[in-house]
């Protein structure tokens, strides 16, 4: 019997398949979700409020209280880490809330993987979809900077840019951390673990680095370096861009990598 | 009323098997916030002035604010879950209220968890929190704040149970009403900052909502400034959770009666 990793490379006649028909394969899979996404529109539209709100209390208290900066100055400090955790939003809650629910309780890929599609197609497609979702709501949020000024249009264009390599690295880490739940109870480890990135990355303020005991911790933050790309770009500082974009690009392909073999495992068993 | 109880006593002893789990966002989430909140940015933040007009140091003001919106958010949660699925997977209310129990008792004990839920988170991260609140006075006023923290919780999970008993369909309208719902209450009740840093409006809406009544009255009794004021804010809390409780009564005797 052909296991489902053995089907990964071979068509229904054992002869390979290429890249551009595995893609395709993912594709359906992606065309699957976005159907399925339209039927439930009014919770994807509300994933929307809650970066919205976390701005309004931005501009009106914490730039108050943490130094009774200017608000529009404290907003372009502030909005362009929000567009990163938008987009990391997005793209997480697909691909460990969605994905748990299709791989251990409704049970949606052991079916799927009895077609010509493989493990390797699902992860793939997953990871697509979890990075188009990450970043439509990066752009939703980079219209609402837009809409207050807060960043220039070229800005704005390079941050749309950037949030494509952030949505697909989350997505990849997301699916990585999925396949290796067993229980519905583990999401909320999960989300608590985003929870506490998203404080401690220096969304608001970069108080923890001046702590040597945090800054370490923070440095490994995937959030960390997507805060740090999204701040240089929007304000077109193309210098301090390297680092942060060669942390995000190799992240993103280590979490590929193992995603794509952590479902294999899974779904071969 | 006894009756009413096995239900809370119900609900505790389901909480008590999942213990661990529920810790998890009730505890270290609120942990975390006071670390970035009261430790990290409180650092640096200067002092915050409460609405009776004295002032307050931002460690001591957001600690206290973390603390009841961890209480309220816990217990409205658990409440919506709850609720839900008392109606939905297994229909566990119908099958309760064809015993001697009532829709009223069940609502009653339903609010009772909630109380009980919020008041004991309240009350355990006070104690975690003791390093920044500091332990001179505190068993004077952890009893009276775990008890306002408490029934704004159980007033709010009435309230949203409630809704959610209206409007519930599917596990993703939860999660909807959930988001809609707790974060705003959480984000725009005077626990990050005073609710005068608002625009005028938006400072009249907010001090509608229970939280910034009970958040005043908590920081009052903390600075030992009670006053009339105070007491006015513990009426509100009171209020809202006579309210809470009513709307969950009326829900359930409406849904179960069908």
């Amino acid at each position: 019997m052909t296991t489902p990793e053995a089907r990964a490379h071979t068509s229904a006649v054992g002869a390979p398949l290429s890249l551009g028909r595995n893609l395709r394969l993912s594709w359906q899979l992606v065309l699957r979700n976005i159907a399925f996404q339209r039927a439930a529109w009014i919770a994807f539209a509300t994933a929307f409020v809650e970066p919205a709100l976390y701005l309004v209390v931005a501009i009106y208290g914490i730039s108050r209280v943490v130094a009774d900066v200017d608000p529009h100055q404290y907003l372009t400090y502030v909005g362009p880490a929000l567009v990163a955790v938008s987009v990391m939003s997005g793209s997480l809650v697909e691909c460990t809330n969605n994905v748990f629910y299709r791989l251990r309780l409704g049970r949606l890929y052991d079916s799927i993987v009895c077609t010509t599609m493989s493990p390797a197609n699902v992860a793939v497609a997953e990871m697509l979809y979890g990075t188009i979702r990450g970043v439509v709501y990066g752009a939703g949020f980079l219209v609402l900077l837009l809409i207050t000024e807060t960043l220039t249009l070229p800005g704005a264009l390079l941050c749309l840019a950037a949030a494509l390599p952030i949505a697909w690295m989350f997505s990849a880490c997301g699916l990585v951390i999925t396949a290796h739940l067993t229980h519905i109870r583990q999401l909320e480890v999960v989300q608590f673990g985003v929870f506490a990135m998203f404080l401690l990355a220096g969304t608001f303020l970069d108080a923890g680095r001046d702590l040597a005991a945090l800054d370490a911790f923070i440095l490994v933050l995937p959030l960390t370096h997507a805060n740090d790309l999204m701040r240089a770009l929007a304000v077109t500082e193309l210098d301090d861009v390297w680092a942060p974009v060669l942390v995000v690009l190799g992240l993103a392909a280590a979490a590929t990598a193992a995603a794509i073999r952590a479902f294999n495992r899974e779904l071969s068993k | 009323m006894p009756s009413a109880l096995l239900v809370t006593e119900h609900y505790l002893s389901s909480l008590r098997r999942q213990w661990l789990a529920a810790a998890v966002p009730t505890f270290l989430q609120p942990l975390v916030l006071v670390l970035v909140f009261a430790v990290l940015i409180g650092r640096t933040a200067g002092n915050v002035t409460l609405r009776s007009g004295s002032g307050m140091e931002y460690a001591t003001f957001v600690c206290i604010g973390i603390v009841l919106a961890a209480a309220t958010s816990a217990a409205a949660a658990d409440v919506m879950d709850l609720v839900f699925m008392g109606f939905n997977p297994d229909d566990t209310f119908r099958s309760v209220v064809t015993t001697p129990l009532s829709p009223t008792q069940l609502a009653l004990g339903v609010a009772g968890y909630a109380f009980m839920r919020g008041t004991a988170v309240a009350a355990i991260l006070l104690c975690l929190t003791i390093p920044i609140l500091g332990f001179g006075s505190w068993v004077l006023w952890l009893p009276v704040l775990s008890i306002l923290a408490g029934g704004c919780a159980a007033a709010l999970a009435g309230l949203l149970g409630g809704v959610v008993g209206l409007y519930h369909k599917t596990p993703q309208v939860l999660n909807i009403a959930s988001r809609l719902l707790l974060a705003p209450l959480v984000l725009f009740s005077a626990i990050f900052f005073p609710v005068s840093y608002f625009p005028p409006p938006v400072e009249w809406l907010v001090g509608a909502l229970p939280l910034v009544h009970a958040a005043d009255a908590s920081r009052s009794i903390y600075e030992g400034t009670t006053d009339l004021a105070t007491l006015r804010d513990a009426a509100i809390v009171g209020g809202w959770f006579v309210i809470g409780t009513v709307a969950l009564v009326a829900v359930l005797r409406r849904d179960l009666s069908r």
